[in-house]
């Protein structure tokens, strides 16, 4: 767990460098989605082959909340799918890092995401896939929590279920906003939990912060027999203070004084 | 007038391809039996994916497919695979260029007849052909249909099909072959004017244009049956020493072949091009007659058209 949390740690210090450097990008959202995305690539949960990103027997990931592709750029670049070299070219000009996740640009990167709800269904369609070509890869799709105010996301969760793809697993990152505010305010109430057992998904609850806890919910999400959502409690702009759960960091370009007290805050000390 | 069902056709197609490559998988948001499916369904139950009623996550899913290899074909009601499901067409299909069949029946007013205009493709071409690329493919008949469905997947990335209502007029003998890309003559009387058309208005383009040959006229008729990409080099042939052009298809008037046309025109040899369809308004419910009747695209109107196109 101690290796996890360094992890984290570096990828939010790269995370904040890139959008610092560009000026531009998702840091809230990043940030929220920092631990489920190191317990992903670097907890033993994704069965990839770093040197192989297209190997067909490969798990596949879908960040289905495109926006935090900073995250992803940063976990790809740590596992060396991505060159290093290519960390300040996010959003830049000729760049494979594009301002949402390109699957055609980019390796590693395993659908084209961003206008939100679509990569869930992408992902049921991969799950659904991987199932008629008789292969046991799982698909994950990380959602935020605003994002389930989208149609499209309810068509993709009744088909996982009529399909019985128990090989999806549906990452949630409830960190209860949105880009324009709290979800109660801006969305309406939204009782995940049970609107997603209506639809006959698999849940499971974690503190999304939490390495143990998350690994623990993405085992067991891999025999409850159904498609499985693990909903994710987790601190928008987590792991630095005037970031978290203020909703103006959704996307918002530090200061040199707070890109300096930043990186303070995540220097050597784990979140 | 012999009438085939270019919506079954299309499944025949499918067949035809699912003989020789097991990876194509139909899609359906409640959709299959549209294209009159039942016996893809029982005799490839494992390339058949049941998404419900749902044509935004059916057309993101088949990009899911597709990613996995495999060889999905979406198939729904033009108005609701490029409208409904449009932004999905776009970002999860052709901006990765994924290789995603999209076939929308109904295509056209005719098409569409008696649903009216919620369940007619009015604007589907349009649609699709300012998105970069999908191949847009709309065949004339039934045998087309089926040998255009077998042949898109030869087609790698995103293609659209377009087909009808399912009551649909021959027009090509039967053993008229299907070539992506290819444009076809199918009347020739000299060049006062060329006709180009798609779909399911050949027939009344062709016996306008035995009228205009009695009246002196001389008329070449073509159909482009791939509106995207033209084929720029049989485009400059047709319209080499043509006196002025005339562009027939049930669609909406703006975006269709109409201005595929009148763009490669401007660019490439300008001269007088006139586009008939669905002139920017909506249509209503009636029988594939009345309906070319009301909205002019019956063989008088292209007649007169022609006729005042050269007294101008
Ligand atoms: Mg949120």
């Amino acid at each position: 767990m101690t290796e996890l949390k360094e992890m984290a740690r570096l990828l939010r210090r790269d995370v904040l460098e890139m959008v610092m450097d560009i000026k531009d990008g998702h840091l809230g959202p990043s940030f929220s989605s920092m631990e489920i995305l190191t317990a992903l690539y670097f907890g033993g949960v994704l069965n990839l082959d770093p040197d192989n990103p297209d190997w067909e027997d490969r798990d596949r990931f879908v960040l289905s909340k495109g926006h935090a592709c900073p995250a992803l750029y940063a976990a790809l670049i740590r596992t060396g799918v991505i060159p290093e070299t290519e960390k300040f070219t996010l959003r830049y000009l000729n760049s494979r890092l594009q301002g949402h996740p390109d699957m055609y640009k980019t390796p590693g990167v395993e659908a084209t995401t961003g206008p939100l709800g679509n990569g869930l269904a992408m992902a049921v369609g991969m799950a659904k896939g991987l199932k008629i070509l008789k292969k046991s890869s799982r698909v994950y799709a990380l959602t935020g929590d605003g994002e389930l105010q989208e149609g499209i996301i309810w068509e993709a969760l009744t088909a996982a279920s009529r399909h019985s793809l128990d090989n999806l697993c549906i990452l949630i990152d409830h960190n209860r906003r949105q880009s324009g505010g709290l979800i109660s305010d801006v969305g309406g109430s939204m009782p995940i939990r049970e609107k997603l057992e209506a639809f006959q998904i698999s849940c499971l609850e974690c503190d999304g912060h939490d390495f143990s806890d998350l690994l623990r919910a993405l085992k067991d999400a891999e025999s409850s027999g159904k498609p499985t959502a693990v909903i994710c409690h987790t601190v928008k702009g987590k792991g630095i203070d005037f970031m978290e759960d203020e909703n103006s960091w959704h996307k918002r370009v530090p200061t040199a004084e707070e890109f300096e007290a930043g990186m303070k805050q995540l220097e050597g000390v784990t979140v | 007038m012999s009438i085939s069902s270019t919506r079954r056709a299309v499944s025949e197609g499918i067949l035809d391809a699912l003989e020789v490559d097991k990876s194509v998988v139909l899609v359906s948001s409640d959709s299959a039996l549209v294209i009159k499916a039942q016996d893809i369904i029982e005799e490839y139950p494992e390339n058949y994916v049941e998404m419900g009623i749902s044509e935004q996550a059916a057309m993101a899913a088949s990009a899911g497919l597709a990613s996995c290899g495999l060889k999905p074909v979406y198939v729904s009601y033009a108005v609701f695979a490029t409208l409904r499901a449009c932004e999905q067409f776009r970002n999860a299909v052709a901006y990765p260029g994924l290789d995603v069949k999209v076939v929308g029946a109904n295509g056209g007013m005719a098409s569409g007849e008696r649903e009216g205009v919620t369940h007619q493709g009015l604007e589907d071409i349009g649609i699709v052909r300012t998105i970069p690329g999908i191949t847009v493919i709309s065949p004339s008949d039934a045998g087309q249909v089926r040998k255009a469905a077998r042949a898109m997947f030869d087609i790698p990335g995103p293609v659209y099909l377009r087909t009808g209502s399912g009551r649909d007029p021959d027009f090509w003998s039967e053993d008229t072959d299907f070539i992506p890309g290819k444009t076809r003559s199918f009347f020739d009387s000299g060049s006062d004017i060329v006709i180009f058309a798609h779909g399911f208005v050949l027939s009344q383009v062709k016996s306008a244009c035995e009228v205009l040959t009695e009246k002196g006229i001389g008329v070449k008729a073509v159909e482009v049956a791939t509106i995207k990409p033209l084929n720029e080099k049989e485009m400059l042939g047709h319209l080499h020493g043509a006196g002025a052009v005339i562009v027939v298809e049930d669609h909406n008037v703006i975006g269709g072949l109409g201005s595929a046309v009148t763009e490669f025109v401007c660019d490439n040899c300008p001269k007088k091009v006139v586009r008939m369809g669905l002139n920017d308004r909506f249509s209503e419910s009636g029988s594939p007659e009345e309906l070319y009747q009301k909205y002019g695209l019956t063989e008088k109107d292209i007649v007169e058209k022609a006729i005042k196109l050269l007294q101008d």
